[in-house]
């Protein structure tokens, strides 16, 4: 959930996202022809699909304009609001 | 693969290969060839082959040489080595000091210290690099 960096906790990502279903329902896009679309290499697509990055406002709206879909409907915060 | 990963081991393959070669010319230079060990050097002309790296794996053509993913793991090793290269070279610092004391180290003692910082910082970039990319496995998507 956390880690540590110097002794201060720094929350981790809890931005999830539907990329891999858009991706299958936009006529079964490989996630190479995404990254080629949004001017990246596949890994990254990749580990955004698992979680394990978290893309720039940029890529964000880059991806959610390949699949035609506002950047909500492709990411979502999960986290708490203060 | 791509192609940053790609770098970071072919970067470590050819300074670990150039390190063993001058490792082993030291050790035989210093064994049958006495006062020429400096020759132990030349091995290291083959870290110019790190920046062969585009001529060896040129760019296809469509193909993303890197996105801002790599950029941020680039950086993050950046700081990583830099950081290593600093506490080695504090250290190494110290050393003289608590083993001669006031006294004198040889003059060649900076230089190979700096090359051997040049070394880890090389060394210690490409696995902060294949450490964040997983290792490159399951095709490098940590």
């Amino acid at each position: 959930m956390f880690s540590t960096v110097g002794g201060a906790k720094m929350a981790k990502s809890e931005i999830s996202n539907n990329i891999r279903r858009l991706r299958f329902e936009n006529g079964q896009m490989t996630q190479q022809e995404l990254a080629d679309k949004a001017g990246v290499t596949r890994q990254t697509i990749i580990a955004i699909e698992g979680g394990k990055y978290s893309p720039s406002l940029t890529l964000a709206f880059k991806i959610a304009r390949e699949f035609g879909v506002s950047v909500e409907d492709v990411f979502q915060y999960g986290g708490k609001a203060r | 693969m791509n192609r940053v990963l790609k770098y970071a081991w072919y970067q470590l393959i050819v300074i670990i290969a150039a390190t063993i070669f001058a490792a082993v010319t030291l050790l035989i230079a210093a064994l049958y060839f006495r006062g020429k060990e400096f020759s132990a050097v030349i091995p290291f002309c083959l870290f110019a082959f790190v920046h062969f790296y585009r001529v060896i794996f040129p760019l296809k053509p469509g193909e993303i040489a890197f996105d801002e993913r790599d950029v941020n793991i680039k950086n993050r090793a950046t700081r990583i080595s830099f950081t290593i290269f600093w506490y080695v070279f504090a250290l190494s610092c110290l050393i003289p000091i608590l083993v001669i004391g006031n006294g004198s180290i040889h003059v060649m003692y900076l230089g190979g210290v700096l090359l051997c910082a040049a070394i880890l910082i090389r060394i210690m970039w490409s696995i902060a690099v294949i450490v964040q990319y997983g290792w490159g496995g399951k095709d490098g998507e940590k």
